[in-house]
């Protein structure tokens, strides 16, 4: 085991406008806390890979003799205060790493700086087990879940090991079809959930009109999501948050990967400099030698298809106690398709994403990070017929601010605020034939702040208590919300878990589940309030056997004041922005089982969901003969009663490993059309014009679906250069055709219907170079 | 992980699929109802027919209600009958001809249509108030070359506004629909085995539901609208229409082209009914005013 130690010593409050801060705080939040006595003492520090000098998030430190334990935070960051002098046993552990032990000592009033450097386990040993217990206890949150980069590098994959299709495999997380890495968390449709890259909100996850996510596996260091009932630290979603954290770069060796596949391809450098790390990750699709085949023997093949992402991160360790990072991100899809004579599509879209961060330790016990993000999303389609173009454009431009201060006076409590304020640009333009046809500019500001005490009056009870509050400009809106969390440990092994939120969301998401290529996002306005919901979470989290969890949480959250661009508007031309809304009201429950096993050479997991969600919007799903403005609830299409999912990684040896991932879950909803008739033709039109009836909207199921995917994967090395990996794929194996959807053909008399199948079987083949 | 850790899931997991009862909805006969009022032009046919199950053929004359008792009402200012015209089924089952038909239908006013049957239970009743006459105002150039510069303009002398806002679609109703007239895009999606269906669709071809808000205002009141290529689906003589439309037709041509797919918000396999103003049963009874005019697209060199 390798332990590396770094003494530092200072003087707690050696700064008067440090004092200041403290002081500042103290009385912000009212809250009394006993004054530090001068023997106190305390220890902190940065928890870090010592392979590669990355920070660790959830990383868990104790002390033996005196059962005080803490985590790191997002900046991998930790710190135990007021603790009396005197020798101590520190232990650190981290899921995957060899546990870190080392006997401190303590002065009167010292200020001890010791950052932890964790050494990669190669294979997760049972000796791990014990400490990895205590870690797994930390990031066991409720509604929250750890999705980690081996995990997304383990399981089997179409086209690419993908960030969203590890996540979509979680209790709770459901995926609209094959073809959409859209997250569907907890009964909310995609927009409810926040995506955040390095706290950068990002507006469209997804290449290729969302088969795949936009997120590299190369640069992801962690990702955290809130599924729900998350605290006042957090905001801007009705639903839940997925939080990206991008890798710092290697800070101890350069070091590079170059990976192909059949469809797309990864290249990443990273390495250290004098004072901090780098890191460059670019991917790019490489369908084109495909296309060209096609193009010989097919037509209406692209023109053009492609997508790429670029990252880049430098981190500067400017200091003891001051850090910074940058990063970058920049990614595009685009394809143009010739159809028929005289006719052409095309599309593009993408994000930017700039962002700069910096993290402060102010005292041994105040921690803040600060940072400046620039977030830029467009999608343009195009469309010519017949000398007639369409052309559209929705850009959001996203400039912010955000601060947040963490403050632990002592054991037991732990005092957080933050900030978020910024400049959200919205704009929405159609054109038709060279005229506009909707032109739609939306310039907010946006402010957000919260506070949130962490307390824990006794080992066995602790309670997340929080505030936040929300301003919109457009529309002058000011939201309060009140965020609680419980936590009753009944043993080491035994917790139960409850949390309320109330939750604000002033954008909306306008996609068809299909294709997420043509998203448009808008926002909240005068006559357009913002959608709501509260969460309710119950949660028991255990750990039955070492090495095992099994976690159940029961939820339901309501969903009011959801607005929607209302599918009915037809032309929107010169319709007051208000009007061209829907504005409803939805729930969801369920409750999630979750049983892994993570230690040994079988790791894996067994997720079980059972989840309802409904929506209902005046004037849809109404009786037939009734009022148009009546509405009834339904299901939408992504909703699945019954969701479950096991996924397993069998080690054979250091080199083979087998990974397989089976899912099963209830049929989609869809709507079966019951009557028929015609309109013998407006008089502006020739022919009949079919019309059929609904009873109930989205009241009949398909069949279920259930799909196994596997894996076979070969480490090696390349001609001693580097390691290298083989990894051979088949996804779908036993070909069952899943339906997507059913496609009615209203020409035939009477109605044909006909299967649209989801993925076949496909086999694949990978091979990625670490050197 | 051992089999024994799994059972238990797995037989909670097999149960709840095994549980897993389909919904299926019923069929429900409605009785639907057709009619359009064109404004200064004679009260034209009523329609009444049964809905069918989407497993059997639909054939209007099949479905066709023969014992309805039918009348369209004028209603003056207050909402009480002015006028009443009844009418009486044809020769055609299941169509309805007014019995006096030299009344015009007056712009701007309202009528009520009712109905109801001898040997059914339902009583139906639908209102429309027919929107002002247009008038096309503005010269149109005899000959335009097709996606020349130079485009086709319909100018709408001033109208008053009945309803929330003005709804038009203007159709081009080709004079020579031949296979060998059909512009380029509208030849390359012509399928042979559907020739002549295809061809006698796309010779009544229509812009889509036009909000007031698409044409450009001039200084003397009237509205402009520049006439897209796409509309245009023949070469030579076509008849240009412009029609406005009263609420129920907007209401039931926008639901109709989002049923059908039109919408690309709605997920596939999520199918809507249509926006029916009417009381008792379903269907349209709808009132337009119209006008019309003559242009020739000549092929481009």
């Amino acid at each position: 085991m390798h332990i590396r130690k770094m003494h530092s010593k200072q003087s707690r409050f050696t700064n008067p406008l440090m004092r200041k801060s403290s002081l500042f705080f103290i009385i912000l939040f009212g809250f009394q806390f006993s004054v530090f006595a001068q023997e106190k003492a305390s220890i902190n520090g940065y928890v870090t890979n010592h392979h590669t000098g990355e920070t660790l998030m959830m990383a868990h430190i104790s002390l033996l003799e005196i059962e005080r334990g803490t985590s790191s935070n997002r900046s991998g960051y930790y710190t135990l205060t007021n603790l009396e002098p005197g020798t101590y046993t520190l232990q650190a552990s981290f899921i995957g790493f060899h546990s870190y032990q080392a006997e401190i000592t303590l002065d009167p009033g010292e200020n001890l700086r010791l950052n932890i450097d964790l050494v990669p386990a190669d294979i997760q040993m049972d000796a791990l087990v014990v400490e990895a217990d205590e870690n797994r206890e930390e990031l066991r949150n409720i509604g929250m879940a750890q999705i980690t980069p081996q995990f997304i590098q383990d399981i089997p994959a179409v086209i690419e090991p993908d960030l969203f299709r590890s996540v979509q495999l979680l209790p709770g997380v459901k995926a609209a079809s094959d073809f959409s890495s859209g997250l569907y968390v907890r009964g909310g449709s995609p927009d409810q959930t926040l995506i955040l890259l390095d706290e950068t909100p990002i507006y469209n996850p997804s290449h290729f009109f969302g088969f795949f996510s936009i997120f590299n596996p190369d640069i992801v260091k962690d990702a955290r999501l809130y599924k729900g009932g998350y605290p006042a630290q957090y905001g801007g979603r009705i639903g839940s948050i997925l939080s990206i954290y991008s890798k710092d770069g290697n800070r101890m060796e350069n070091q590079g990967s170059v990976s192909v596949g059949l469809l797309a391809s990864r290249l990443s450098f990273e390495g250290p400099f004098t004072d901090g790390s780098w890191s460059v990750a670019m991917r790019r699709s490489t369908l084109e030698p495909v296309l060209s085949v096609l193009r010989e023997s097919v037509s209406n093949v692209p023109d053009q298809f492609f997508f790429y992402d670029i990252n880049a991160k430098l981190n500067i360790d400017s200091s003891e106690n001051n850090r910074y990072s940058f990063s970058v991100y920049s990614g595009y899809d685009r394809v143009s398709l010739p159809f028929q004579e005289d006719a052409q599509i095309g599309l593009r879209y993408g994000n930017r994403k700039l962002s700069g961060r910096w993290q402060r330790i102010f005292t041994d016990n105040l921690f803040g990070s600060f940072s400046l993000t620039g977030s830029y999303y467009f999608n343009e389609p195009n469309l010519e017929i017949a000398g007639t173009p369409f052309q559209r454009i929705n850009e959001i431009y996203d400039f912010s601010l955000k601060g947040d201060i963490e403050y632990q006076p002592n054991e037991e409590n732990t005092l957080s605020t933050g900030f978020w304020v910024g400049s959200l640009s919205l704009r929405l333009l159609d054109r038709l034939d060279n005229t506009y046809t909707l032109n739609s500019s939306i310039l907010s500001q946006y402010f957000s702040s919260y506070i949130q005490h962490d307390w824990q009056p006794h080992r066995k009870l602790a309670f997340n208590i929080g505030l936040r509050m929300n301003t919109f400009s457009e529309g002058d809106y000011l939201r309060i919300e009140p965020r609680a969390s419980a936590e009753f440990r009944l043993s080491q092994r035994f917790r139960i878990q409850a949390a309320y939120g109330r939750y604000n969301q002033f954008l909306t998401l306008i996609t068809n589940e299909a294709f997420s290529g043509f998203d448009v996002w808008l926002t909240t306005d005068e006559g357009v309030p913002p959608a709501y919901g509260d969460q309710f979470v119950m949660g028991l989290k255990t750990l039955p056997f070492s090495g095992y969890g099994f976690d159940v949480e029961v939820y339901y959250r309501t969903m009011r004041n959801l607005f929607e661009l209302d599918p009915f508007a037809g032309n929107t031309t010169g319709l007051d922005y208000q009007d061209l809304f829907r504005f409803g009201e939805g729930y969801a429950y369920g409750a999630e089982f979750f049983f892994e096993k993570q230690m040994g050479n079988l790791t894996g997991f067994i997720g079980y969901t059972f989840g309802i969600t409904e929506r209902k919007f005046p004037g849809f799903n109404q009786p037939v003969l009734d009022s148009p403005a009546q509405g009834r609830f339904y299901p939408p299409k992504y909703d699945r009663t019954h969701d479950a999912n096991l996924v397993f990684n069998y080690r054979f040896t250091s080199r083979w490993s087998l990974g397989a991932v089976f899912n099963y879950a209830t049929g989609q909803a869809y709507t079966e059309p019951q009557g028929r008739t015609q309109l013998s033709g407006p008089p502006w039109d020739r022919g009949f014009l079919d019309v059929f009836i609904i009873e109930k909207l989205n009241s009949s199921r398909l069949p279920s679906y259930h799909r196994l995917d596997m894996s076979l994967s070969r480490k090696g090395s390349f001609f001693g250069i580097g390691d290298a990996e083989w990894q051979l794929q088949v996804i779908n194996v036993y070909s069952r055709r899943n339906i997507w959807f059913y496609n009615y053909d209203f020409d035939q008399n009477p109605v044909k219907r006909q299967d649209i199948t989801l993925l076949p079987v496909i086999p694949s083949i990978a091979y990625t170079l670490n050197f | 992980m051992t089999s024994r850790n799994l059972s238990p899931l797995l037989i909670t997991f097999l149960f709840f699929a095994a549980c897993e009862p389909p919904v299926e909805d019923d069929f429900n006969e409605y009785v639907f109802v057709e009619s359009y009022l064109i404004a200064d032009r004679p009260l034209d046919e009523v329609r009444i027919n049964t809905t069918t199950s989407t497993n059997e053929v639909f054939n209007f004359f099949d479905a066709a209600i023969t014992d309805a008792n039918v009348q369209v009402v004028l209603l003056d200012e207050n909402g009480e009958d002015e006028a009443v015209f009844e009418y009486v089924p044809s020769e055609r089952e299941g169509i309805y001809l007014p019995v006096l038909p030299l009344h015009l239908v007056i712009p701007k006013r309202t009528y009520r249509l009712d109905v109801d049957f001898n040997n059914r239970q339902e009583v139906i009743t639908a209102v429309t108030t027919v929107p002002d006459q247009i008038e096309i105002s503005r010269e149109i150039p005899d000959t335009l070359i097709y996606q020349a510069y130079e485009r086709l303009e319909i100018n709408l002398s001033p109208h008053q506004k009945v309803h929330d806002q003005n709804v038009y679609v203007l159709s081009a109703i080709a004079l020579q629909p031949y296979i060998d007239n059909l512009t380029p895009f509208y030849r390359s999606i012509i399928n042979d085995d559907e020739q002549d269906d295809q061809i006698s669709d796309f010779s009544v071809n229509s812009t889509g539901l036009i909000n007031e808000g698409n044409f450009i205002e001039n200084e003397d009141g009237t509205i402009t609208f520049r006439f897209p290529w796409l509309g245009v689906a023949f070469f030579e003589g076509n008849l240009i229409v412009a029609n406005l439309i009263d609420s129920n037709l907007h209401d039931i041509a926008r639901s109709q082209q989002a049923q059908l797919g039109g919408d690309v918000t709605f997920t596939p396999g999520e199918i809507h009914n249509l926006i029916y103003n009417m009381d008792g049963g379903i269907g349209i009874f709808g009132s337009m005013s119209t006008d019309t005019v003559q242009t020739y697209f000549q092929r481009p060199d």
